[in-house]
């Protein structure tokens, strides 16, 4: 079949590949995801596109370091900083960049796109008239559909950035045949980039979907590398911004200020020329840049190897990217598992009390839904980004309670309700199993308590180490220890909150949402709530701290009454047996 | 040679294949010949042979886990086996898997159609691979929509159907090409009786028409009735081959049905009887010990 068709069959896996990526993502809420895609087919693609635009912005605002760099060579060495450590700092300036671009894919690429990889949406092409060659092509287009946007702006944006760069600089230092040559050399460079990338997210993603498919429930290996993605890439989209903003601050700081000393710098540039990836592609810009009076041919000879090295590693990873989809529509991997699987006869009944037996149901969902995964880990990380932010922050009110202090309590109100959403959605699916169960909400109730007791003061633990630098840190020490006891507390009144407005019924009150009017009314209601606790106990340390433990006390002892009204104990005195005859 | 050479020389190697089989020269559609699958240690078919015969319905017939499925793969050109031969219309279905696959219509027990789809997107997208005339299609297609009662959901997405609704249009996905050979794996899960009678009706007029089934199934009734000769499979082994009749005389049970041929066959009557012992005497201890 010719490639042109089989690339036009490719959009039916893609399409089916979101979907299988739309469905395990949405977890016990598919659904409600299945009912959405229903009524407009192109919601199930919408995380994908945002996917997209937001990596191609991140490609897009990286290529200021080439851009810079190139502007920086051309200044610092006309104003007679030696070419040896200009061509040293815009190497790895340049190099960092171009190692920037396959972490950023595969950041980026890991929560949503290993769907794309999986053999799912090309196990039935397998038994339609096409060959496996074929299969196998249709699975690198979907992958090239899913990947497109963040490909092209690979390929173009290092360019049409040297030409940007060249242009604003309007050096007369810049020659022509330079100019020429620096664009050439970024074209190559991008091309080489374009298909070692892709062939690299492909071998990554394809083993991760083999590994994701083989998964089964409580898997550890699996469990890890969910939670491990998750956390890499809520620290990486958080730390983005400051990654960038530090590279295009200090990157042009570098350059005039040379450390070492010229002979040292050539030795390592020339041994960094020839490393394949990243180095002579960043090397061999970097040289070029200088202008040819000070070029070092040295580095220029070990770029140049280095970049053909680059090129052979590139086939042979294409080839190797093309072989790990020879298997993507066989079904071997399900069928070792199913075998594997009559092996293990280890059976066992674990009778545990209903609270142990919700909570660990919560954890085995929780470790198995990226959504819920994020719900649950975004009150450990929030406040540490919150903290981060503070530096150098003002201090507030006569008693001298820092901004910082207020902002990661403001962090805290949005981390609980982040909290509870997660805790009340784990409940969201398998309504007809569990309403079948004799349960008491009590029991449900108190087995999301502890997740309360650990998740928000441990974050707001976690912030201590991050203040250290900044001004105030004891008052701060002091102050997060004080609140540590009402975080917790302020964490269950406000589910209590929650159980009232959404789940109030005639007999009785239930975690799940039932009354789902005014729904944004009542999460709005769910923030300030907290948030108002929080502001009611900041002003209270305005008068005396001890006011603090003493509002923790009342605070204790009303949600104790409240929480046994709401959810009181089971009344075993109404309780019936059967008895025969 | 281009593609268009390539498929008019398939399309008359395919005719003349279905000449000599309407001449009787190809007697046997599928031959399988001592196959041996493994997946690492677990040995999943073990020196399996059998023959399908032109308009014939064989049955394979076994527990779960017995390597119903693997076998079916196997044939597909889906996996390849690690020894033995199979033929397919005299083709070898991994290296002429093509010619294979444009005359099998196959049903997996698990519906693997794509389910981004609506039916009428994938039987459009079926009519492009199989490169089926537009309008003979649409008449089939209207005829089994019908006769299945799907035609309410022609434009629902497949994703949001009912498992039996999706198995349906499964079926109906297997059928517009009107294949010589149709593999159905437990094609029956899910479906209704209404249905389940109708799918049992095309599988008939499809042997009728010349064609064959293989039909793989653990509901030993649905083999009984349909089936015209039956493969037992246990371990991934042939245990026993034949009609009914005459699985009943290796069993040395004439006039049994299915259940107690294949019990006896697969030495597994005396351990039914003895877990159906061991259930009563528990019940009968849990009802002395709660009258207690």
């Amino acid at each position: 079949m010719k490639n042109s068709e089989l690339y036009k069959y490719s959009k039916k896996t893609y399409n089916e590949a979101i979907l299988h990526t739309g469905m395990n993502t949405a977890g016990s809420s598919q659904a409600k995801f299945l009912e959405r895609v229903e009524k407009d087919k192109n919601s199930a693609k919408a995380p994908a596109i945002i996917l997209k635009a937001i990596t191609v912005l991140y490609i897009a605002i990286m290529t200021l370091v080439p851009v810079v760099s190139l502007l920086q060579i051309a200044t610092v060495s006309a104003a007679g900083v030696s070419p040896q450590w200009v061509n040293f700092v815009g190497g790895l300036s340049m190099s960092g960049f171009l190692l920037f671009l396959p972490v950023i894919l595969l950041i980026f690429s890991v929560m949503f796109t290993w769907g794309l990889m999986s053999g799912g949406p090309y196990e039935w092409l397998g038994t339609l008239p096409f060959s496996r060659r074929d299969v196998q092509k249709i699975g690198m287009f979907t992958f090239i559909r899913g990947m497109n946007l963040q490909l092209i702006a690979i390929g173009l944006l290092l360019p049409v950035g040297i030409i940007i760069g060249v242009l604003i600089q309007n050096n007369p230092s810049f020659s022509v045949p330079t100019i020429i040559l620096l664009i050439f050399s970024s074209i190559v460079i991008s091309i080489i980039n374009v298909i070692f990338i892709l062939s690299l997210v492909v071998i990554v993603l394809r083993k991760m979907a083999i590994l994701m498919e083989g998964s089964e429930i409580g898997d550890k290996k699996t469990t890890f590398f969910r939670i491990f993605s998750v956390v890499v890439y809520l620290m990486a989209t958080m730390l983005m911004s400051i990654l960038i903003r530090f590279a295009m601050e200090k990157i042009p700081q570098l350059y005039p200020l040379q450390s070492i000393g010229d002979g040292t710098t050539n030795i390592i540039s020339i041994i960094l020329s020839f490393i394949p990836f990243p180095f002579a592609g960043g090397f061999l810009l970097s040289n070029i840049a200088l202008g040819f009076e000070s070029i070092s041919v040295i580095v220029l000879v070990g770029s140049i190897i280095g970049l053909l090295l680059y090129s052979v590693i590139t086939y042979f990873m294409y080839n190797k990217a093309i072989d790990m989809l020879k298997g993507i529509s066989s079904t071997e991997i399900k069928d070792v598992k199913i075998k594997d699987e009559e092996q293990l006869q280890n059976y066992e009944i674990v009778n545990s009390s209903p609270v142990k037996a919700f909570i660990r149901r919560d954890l085995s969902l929780i470790t198995r839904e990226m959504q819920l995964i994020i719900f649950m880990i975004m009150p450990l990380m929030i406040p540490i980004f919150g903290a981060i932010g503070t530096i150098d922050a003002d201090y507030f009110g006569t008693g001298g309670i820092s901004i910082g202090f207020i902002i990661i309590m403001f962090y805290v109100a949005l981390t609980t309700v982040m909290l509870i959403m997660g805790l009340t959605y784990v409940d969201a699916g398998g309504e007809t199993i569990t309403s079948s169960l004799p349960i008491i909400e009590r029991d449900k109730f108190k087995s999301k308590l502890p997740y309360f007791f650990i998740n928000i003061p441990l974050g707001l633990l976690l912030t201590i180490p991050v203040m250290i630098n900044q001004g105030g840190f004891l008052d701060n020490v002091i102050l997060i220890l004080i609140f540590l006891p009402a975080v917790p507390l302020i964490g269950i009144s406000t589910l209590l909150l929650k159980v009232v407005m959404f789940g109030k019924l005639r007999y009785k009150n239930v975690l799940d949402e039932i009354n789902n009017s005014n729904k944004t009314v009542k999460y709005i209601t769910l923030f300030l709530f907290p948030a108002s606790l929080l502001v009611g106990l900041i002003l209270l340390t305005q008068i005396e701290l001890y006011l603090v433990g003493v509002a923790e006390a009342i605070l204790l002892v009303i949600l104790i009454f409240v929480a046994n009204k709401m959810f009181p104990k089971a009344d075993k005195s109404k309780e019936t047996t059967l008895t025969s005859g | 040679m281009d593609d268009t050479v390539l498929s008019g020389l398939a399309k008359i190697e395919s005719d003349l294949i279905m000449d000599d089989k309407m001449n009787g020269k190809i007697e046997n559609l599928v031959s399988v010949k001592d196959i041996t699958k493994t997946f690492g240690p677990v040995i999943a078919v073990d020196g399996l042979s059998f023959e399908v015969k032109k308009g014939e319905i064989f049955g394979l017939l076994g527990p779960n886990g017995a390597g119903k499925t693997t076998t079916i793969k196997l044939i597909l050109g889906l996996l390849e086996p690690d020894k033995g031969d199979i033929s397919v219309f005299d083709l070898h279905p991994g290296k002429d898997e093509i010619k294979v696959k444009e005359r099998i219509g196959y049903v997996s027990e698990e519906p693997l159609i794509f389910k981004s789809m609506s039916p009428k997107q994938l039987f459009n997208f079926i009519a492009s691979i199989r490169n089926l005339k537009e309008e003979e299609t649409l008449e089939k297609l209207q005829y089994y929509l019908e006769s299945l009662e799907a035609e309410e959901y022609y434009e629902k997405l497949i994703a949001t159907l009912s498992r039996g609704t999706k198995q349906k249009i499964q079926v109906i996905a297997s059928l517009l090409h009107e294949p010589d050979l149709l593999i159905l794996d437990e094609p029956l899960t899910g479906l209704d009786a209404k249905s389940s009678k109708v799918v049992k009706e095309i599988i008939e007029l499809h042997t009728e028409r010349g064609g064959s089934v293989i039909f793989s199934t653990h509901i030993l009734e649905i083999a009984e009735e349909i089936c015209d000769r039956i493969c037992i499979i246990d371990h991934g082994k042939s245990i026993a081959m034949g009609t009914v009749e005459e699985l009943s005389k290796m069993a040395d049970k004439a006039g049994a049905n299915l259940e107690d041929i294949f019990l006896k066959l697969t030495h597994e009557d005396e351990s039914v009887n003895r877990i159906i012992s061991n259930l009563r005497k528990m019940k009968r201890n849990n009802h002395s010990g709660a009258s207690k």
